[in-house]
């Protein structure tokens, strides 16, 4: 019995299983300090909803031995590009959703090319440069957001400015889109996206699918054992890019489902920081820096989500101040320092 | 011998701490109010005469009506207080006075009065807290 | 796919080219930066005022990148970390009012066991990511700034006591956002001033600098400077000669650190207010913009790219806000400029030398592959067997 217990906790990883304590201890907490359970638990499950497809933009590249994308940027710009020229063409409910996804995957497609490119010629550094390239690409994007000439008065900037704003409201067209397709409601305060949640499912099946099938398990030999692949005749770079390509195509899918359920789009520094706490919750979900599966995605992102949502929420009840930014940051941030200095186990 | 180069250290380290202390003391600064009000020490009362704009080392501290009080914060050691007389008004007749005075332990509060009437001591210790 | 750049090749390159192609970084951006100084429209007064109050303002910092590159961690961005310590042993110093040189003095003296403190716990985190530094010491810098944010907006003034109610926040506890420095403002700075016509000159910054320069060209020849040097060019190497490479490493950072903070205060005091939550992040990606526009490498970094590098990303830094607004017709777009100009440096360099890196790595394997095939097939020759 103690055997199988000190396996698990190995095989889970510590800090997994003390975050995962630690989220069911919050949400036991609830009733004591005045929060309902079960809209604590409802926002839990919306915010899977909202932020599991970018999570799972990132295992393509973790599987072909790219690392860990921090250049997830590129792809959200490519999203974000495809929701406003969508909104741009006044195209609303699902026909917006799809016109922005369409618009999203051809320019990820691009982006994902160039970005493979340009890693195949920095192993060994793939981290750092794409960290800079996400940052650079949302700062030059940030003078595009002004400049380009987009039209339509729901985002440029009121009193005859030019560029667009801020902040996008994608009310109107297809808020919530997938959320209200098919919700199910557990009493007057569980709301399940169902509609968001099964397109999740379903885009995990189709690259669960794919990694089963030729050229998915060639990538992931590149991952796992380049000399080995290309003695196969495995064109290493080729696979390479077209993981970058992937994962930048279902990263700029993962951002449109996040608008239609946030709300909002945000541009300019909106998306700069978003690869970190992407990556802080596929390790929390137990993958490594090459090692990952479509569970870790699942698990990851619950735990991340459950700890960044209930904390907040009974901390400040206790404490009675808004130390939620603060610890989110030390969780996220530690999570990847802790991933990054494990010495990984070769695995054959 | 191992212990004589850690023995050097703990000494460099001791030095520093002393020498932490010494800027601590002469770099911190204190409280000084300035009162323009009525005193009576030694038998004596001295009263106030004008309101004043108060100028230390150089800077202005503010206008000091009567009856009332400035405050800044100085380090310990020489300053030069500069008291330039007001009318009713509050505009500048020009006349400017001039002393030194030592900021040490003990005293805050610098009486103007008292400064003026040649008392020795112009600066008292601080209130008893109420 | 990789076109093979061998030593050969690069050997019979004009030595012109090959000087263009090792500081491309540099050359770019004084080309960059001479078109835009007419564009912006800044007089040469204010240029050079400009120019030599920040390098007296920034130069320490930067200067704090060179000893990691020299024992091969790369670019610290852990130097943040540096700067948070700085940053404590001036709130303390504020908050006691202790002001002038005696206060700077007295923050450096406070704030440098902490910096060693975290330089140390930066060294071991780094060597633990062996291969992987650069990354992780940018993630280890926002942790960081978690921890720092815990004690600094929480911690103090309820679990460390702060006897000044005026720089804490409204609610009790915490430091507030801006403090003000009057009392250490410009106290090095000031010190031995200089001013030549319209432009001012602070002298005794500059002297400590020099002394740092002075210091690392020394540290350089002695013999843990040797032993750095070693560690950096190889590992493998420096551990046969008996050189414990864990401990070399977590020394350079922690020197790094200690300077870094040092670099910090000296930053603080020019500026005179402190950015509490604010001022250290930039501090990472501005040292090291800084110095790869300089001409620095993740392997190579020397006093000169220092200079050079702070002197061109200021002229960025000062003249594309105005240079993008006469162009384009808007203050904004030079704002974002800026910032795109110094992400996209970082992001060209370490490119570049990834790349260079990764084709020194496939030319060494391919010409072992050759040597070998050569060896295998002359004593194949002699013995009459088969060669596999």
């Amino acid at each position: 019995m103690n055997e199988r217990i000190r396996n698990f906790v190995e095989s889970a990883g510590l800090p997994r299983i003390i975050i995962g304590l630690f989220v069911l201890l919050l949400f036991a907490m609830t009733p004591f300090v005045g929060i309902r359970l079960d809209t604590s638990i409802s926002d839990v499950i919306g915010r899977f909803g909202m932020n599991a497809v970018l999570v799972l933009s990132l295992v393509p590249m973790v599987k072909s031995g790219c690392g860990l994308n921090f250049g997830l940027q590129l792809g959200v710009i490519a999203g974000l590009l495809g929701a406003v020229c969508s909104i741009e063409m006044n195209v609303s409910g699902f026909g917006g959703f799809v016109t922005a996804i369409g618009i999203a995957v051809f320019f990820a497609t691009l982006f994902g090319y160039l970005y493979g490119l340009l890693l195949n010629r920095v192993k060994g550094e793939e981290m750092v440069v794409a960290t800079y390239v996400g940052f650079s690409v949302v700062s030059f994007m940030c003078i595009m957001w002004l400049v380009l000439p987009f039209k339509s008065e729901n985002m440029i900037w009121a009193y005859g400015g030019s560029g667009l704003r801020t902040t996008i409201s994608t009310e109107g067209y297809w808020f919530k889109i997938l959320d209200n397709l098919a919700t199910i409601h557990l009493g007057p305060n569980i709301t399940i996206p169902t509609g968001t949640i099964l397109f999740f499912a379903l885009l995990c099946v189709i690259v669960w699918a794919f990694f089963k099938s030729k050229t998915g398990t060639a990538m992931t030999a590149v991952g796992s054992n380049p000399e080995f692949a290309k003695s196969s005749g495995v064109s290493v770079d080729k696979m390479r890019i077209i993981s970058v390509i992937m994962s930048t195509i279902i990263a700029a899918i993962g951002i449109i489902v996040y608008e239609q359920s946030y709300g909002f789009l945000q541009l300019y520094n909106g998306p700069q920081y978003m690869a970190f706490p992407a990556v802080a919750a596929l390790l929390l979900g137990g993958a490594s820096v090459n090692k990952v599966t479509m569970k870790h995605v699942i698990i990851g992102v619950l735990l991340f989500q459950g700890i960044v949502t209930m904390t907040p929420s009974v901390i400040n009840n206790i404490v009675q101040s808004d130390m939620a930014e603060t610890l989110r940051i030390i969780i996220s941030n530690g999570m990847i320092v802790y991933a990054l200095t494990r010495r990984e186990k070769v695995t054959a | 011998m191992k212990w004589k180069a850690n023995l050097i250290r703990i000494a460099l380290v001791l030095l520093l701490i002393v020498f932490g202390v010494y800027l601590y003391k002469i770099g911190k600064e204190r409280d000084i109010f300035f009162d323009n009000k009525e005193i009576a020490l030694d038998g004596q009362t001295y009263s106030v005469t004008s309101s004043y704009f108060v100028y230390v080392d150089g800077k202005k501290v503010g206008e000091l009506y009567q009856d009332g009080r400035q405050a800044t914060m100085l380090i310990n050691g020489k300053h030069k207080i500069v008291l330039e007389s007001l009318t009713e008004d509050g505009e500048s007749t020009g006349q400017k006075v001039e002393y030194s005075f030592s900021m040490g332990k003990g005293g805050c509060i610098l009486n103007v009065p008292a400064m003026l009437g040649g008392v020795k001591n112009f600066i008292l210790p601080p209130e008893p807290v109420e | 796919m990789s076109k093979i750049i061998n030593d050969t090749s690069i050997k019979t390159m004009h030595p012109a080219v090959k000087f263009l192609i090792n500081f491309a970084v540099p050359i770019l951006f004084l080309i960059f930066v001479v078109l835009c100084i007419p564009l912006s429209g800044f007089t040469n007064t204010y240029l050079t005022n400009e120019i030599i109050a920040r390098l007296a303002r920034d130069s320490f910092l930067i200067l704090s990148l060179l000893i990691p590159v020299m024992a091969g961690m790369g670019m610290n961005f852990g130097i943040v970390l540096g700067a948070m310590a700085g940053q404590i042993g001036i709130i303390f110093v504020s908050d006691w009012h202790i002001i002038g040189l005696p206060g700077l003095i007295l923050a450096m003296l406070i704030s440098t066991p902490l910096a060693i403190l975290l330089g140390y716990f930066c060294g071991v985190m780094l060597n633990m990511a062996r291969g992987r530094e650069m990354v992780t010491g940018f993630m280890l810098g926002f942790f960081m700034n978690g921890v720092y944010q815990m004690v600094v907006l929480y911690g103090m003034g309820k679990l460390i006591p702060i006897s000044d109610p005026t720089i804490l926040l409204p609610r009790g506890f915490g430091i507030r956002n801006a403090i003000n420095l009057s009392g250490i403002q410009h106290s090095l700075d000031a010190l031995i001033p200089l001013k030549i016509g319209q432009i001012s000159i602070p002298i005794a910054t500059f002297l400590l600098i020099a002394v740092f320069c002075l210091f690392i060209v020394w540290f350089r020849k002695t013999k843990l400077g040797q032993d750095m040097r070693t560690v950096g060019q190889d590992l493998e190497v420096a551990r046969s000669s008996g050189i414990n490479v864990d401990k070399t490493r977590i020394i350079s950072i922690v020197i790094s650190t200690v300077l870094a903070c040092y670099g910090q205060i000296i930053f603080l005091q020019n500026i005179g207010t402190v950015n509490t939550y604010n001022s250290h992040e930039q501090v990472g990606l501005f040292a090291v913009a800084a110095i790869l526009i300089g001409g620095a490498s993740v392997a190579r970094a020397t006093i000169p790219n220092v200079f050079v590098g702070a002197i061109l990303f200021h002229m960025v830094f000062i003249v594309s806000p105005r240079a993008g607004k006469e162009l384009i017709g808007q203050a904004q777009l030079g704002e974002y400029f800026r910032v795109f100009v110094s992400y996209a440096i970082i992001a060209l360099s370490l490119a570049l030398y990834a790349w260079r890196k990764h084709v020194e790595k496939e030319n060494l394997r391919k010409q072992t592959q050759i040597l070998n095939r050569q060896a295998l097939s002359s004593h194949g020759k002699a013995v009459g067997g088969n060669e596999s």
